[in-house]
């Protein structure tokens, strides 16, 4: 089976890295993720609520949606800090991509370990920039924000094209399609993988240039 | 996909979809509305699953937003050519007001008839609900909800009907939300917004005025400004039945398929007790009315000695009558009866602005500027007397009304005069022609700055 990809490409600056794929990936999250199952008798089940938090971003004019789970919440920054401090080992402008794949797993024949097949992921390709002047970054600041909004439309659109979801199992198989780790919300079986690499430095510049061009071309 | 298929559900599915279609409506407009309420929202996650949370989604219902939408509803749910339109709008302190956008819940006839309803649907209806609350932070409205207070105000209006997509000015965009396919029809979310948020300077109520507005038997009009009181409320009942809405223009009042009674704006203000208005507040046919912020005190306004003080007041008197020497008794001022309240049936003026005027030439002295209103206008002013102003002409019963003329009708700009002026447009893409260009020409331009500095 092939994994739905849906590939997103952004410029921003080093402070905004967190931001801006916290952004992206609780706002994907928020959609692939339900209230935990509570399992009753002849395969019937309840299922809890998903609670609803506004965060605003500090170095983007941006609020994004994301579900009450302060433990998801904690999962995804520690995922999403290990990529910028990859990221910002690199001096100077650098990129990377980070990925959120779903996947459920497969049972196998013992003494095989179970075969984890993905079934949709978000890839994100990341161009840092330098900025020198404080009006430079004002003018980032609302334009990565615009973005940002524009990859949220994005993702609800893909969202609601109802394209393949896992069924919901039965309760052994639960593990196998959720993540079951999380106490108060139940989201489907995710990684979050990533590579940086440097970008060459005789783009700085035009980078830059693209960006006022971009904003007076408005 | 096929036609309505309705005949071929069962009565239970039916009796379910309903119920889904209706729970899907009255939570979409609590997400819509609390997210324009200017706040940050939290609802707490729930592991087990004690009470029904409708669609496992964490949604206080406002009960100011839910007994609204559930009086929209009605027993009524979206259809074919029938959407549920929860329209947003912006409300300056001085009156003007703009839609900011309509988001319209709709069915169109494309069906599937296989669908399981107590599954599928209803949990596509949650991945809709989820859409909706992402996307509700990103229009331009959101930004400026969040910044609501003292001098705009966001509302709220639910009916249904067709959106009105003119109200939402030049080069609006529509974003789809998402769609949810049932057996009889899919169910469609989309909202159109506004992306010129500029308020035009004029077309709007309250900054229009009629050239004979002031004419001296009319008495003139104001609205309470009693904080207390809703800030701009009409009744239905009490318009005349050809009674036109001037800001029909600007779609505020465009509401051609809820009955007049039902004309509903809330303003989404407030985190648990919204606060409702009810339409927004127009004088008598063909007048238009100021909605004013708080009452303000001019310089020359007496305190609390004024019965009266808040009321509005006339301000068209010629300037050059205040310069005359033909000072009525200075009693006169506290031997007015003070308009009675019985008796104010409109809106108009902000008195402010008359004594800024006032205040050139009458500086230093002292004067009485009351709330008294009366036939004449020539009486509405307690004139004070005025000193002969500094370099003044000996004839200062006209000089200081020539100088105010002669501010008044500066001569006309030559740069405005020309009516060919590129558009903002244009200049912006010329911007960009430039720059390209001298990026094209870097080395020319560093050759000439290291020529400058070699002649150095």
């Amino acid at each position: 089976m092939n994994a739905r990809t849906q590939t997103f490409e952004l410029s921003c600056e080093g402070r905004q890295i967190e931001e801006v794929l916290l952004g992206i990936f609780h706002t994907i999250l928020f959609h692939r993720t339900t209230g935990k199952f509570h399992y009753k008798k002849e395969g019937t089940y309840s299922i809890g609520t998903v609670g609803v938090v506004d965060a605003d971003c500090d170095f983007v004019d941006f609020t994004y949606v994301r579900c009450d789970s302060d433990e998801l919440d904690r999962s995804l920054k520690r995922e999403v800090a290990s990529f910028k401090d990859a990221l910002r080992k690199v001096e100077g402008p650098c990129e990377g991509q980070i990925s959120l794949e779903f996947f459920q797993k497969k049972r196998s024949r013992w003494p095989f370990p179970a075969e984890s097949i993905p079934w949709e992921v978000w890839t994100l390709k990341l161009n840092v920039i330098d900025l020198s002047s404080e009006s430079e970054r004002q003018i980032c600041r609302e334009k990565v924000g615009e973005k940002l909004a524009e990859k949220v439309i994005c993702i609800a659109e893909a969202m609601n094209r109802h394209e393949f979801l896992p069924k919901n199992p039965n309760e052994p198989d639960l593990d196998n399609v959720f993540d079951t780790s999380f106490p108060d919300v139940q989201p489907y079986l995710h990684k979050i993988t990533f590579e940086t690499g440097s970008s060459s430095g005789a783009n700085v510049g035009l980078t830059v240039r693209r960006l006022f061009r971009d904003t007076l071309a408005i | 996909m096929t036609e309505n298929l309705e005949v071929n559900l069962s009565p239970q599915d039916k009796k379910d979809l309903d119920k889904y279609i209706k729970f899907l409506c009255l939570k979409s407009i609590q997400v819509i509305v609390q997210s324009r309420l200017g706040d940050k929202v939290r609802t707490k996650s729930k592991p087990s699953t004690t009470g029904a949370d409708w669609f496992n989604l964490g949604i206080t219902d406002v009960p100011r937003v839910l007994a609204e939408g559930k009086r929209t509803i009605s027993g009524q749910l979206p259809s074919l050519g029938q959407s549920l339109c929860v329209e947003i709008s912006l409300t300056t302190s001085e009156g003007d007001s703009m839609i900011l956008e309509t988001w319209c819940l709709g069915m169109n006839d494309r069906s599937e008839a296989d669908i399981k309803v107590s599954y599928t649907v209803y949990n596509r209806m949650g991945i809709l609900l989820r859409s909706l609350f992402t996307l509700t932070r990103v229009t331009p409205a959101y930004r400026l909800s969040r910044k609501q207070g003292t001098d705009f105000v966001i509302m709220y209006r639910i009916y249904f009907g067709d959106v009105k997509f003119e109200g939402l000015g030049e080069g609006f965009q529509v974003m789809r939300v998402g769609a949810v396919p049932t057996p009889i029809g899919t169910l469609t979310m989309s909202a159109a917004y506004r992306t010129k948020l500029t308020i035009p300077s004029d077309g709007y109520a309250g900054l229009q005025m009629k050239a004979d507005h002031y004419m001296a038997n009319t008495p003139p009009r104001y609205i309470s400004r009693n904080p207390s009181e809703p800030r701009f409320q009409i009744y239905a009942d009490d318009l005349p039945a050809d009674w036109e809405d001037p800001l029909q223009e600007i779609g505020v009042g465009s509401c051609s398929v809820s009955p007049p009674n039902q004309m509903t704006f809330s303003r989404a203000a407030t985190q648990n007790d919204l606060q409702q208005f009810t339409t927004a507040a127009i004088g008598e046919q063909g007048e238009h009315v100021n909605l004013s912020a708080a009452p303000k005190v001019g310089a020359f306004a007496l305190g609390k000695d004024v019965v009266g003080g808040d009321d509005g007041k006339v301000c068209n008197v010629p300037f050059e009558l205040l310069t005359q020497q033909k000072a009525e008794p200075r009693e006169r001022a506290s031997s007015l009866s003070p308009f009675p309240a019985s008796e104010q049936t409109g809106a108009m003026f902000d008195q402010s602005d008359c004594l800024r005027m006032t205040s050139y030439g009458l500086a230093g002295s002292t004067g009485s500027y009351g709330s008294q209103l009366s036939s004449s206008p020539h009486e509405d002013f307690v004139v004070v007397e005025v000193q002969k102003p500094a370099f003044g002409k000996c004839d200062s019963n006209s000089d200081l009304g020539t100088f105010y003329k002669e501010c008044q009708n500066p001569p006309q700009l030559v740069t405005f005069a020309d009516s060919k002026q590129p558009c903002v447009t244009d200049t912006l893409a010329s911007f960009s022609q430039d720059l390209a260009k001298y990026e094209d020409n870097l080395d020319e331009f560093d050759d000439f700055v290291l020529s400058l500095q070699e002649d150095q």
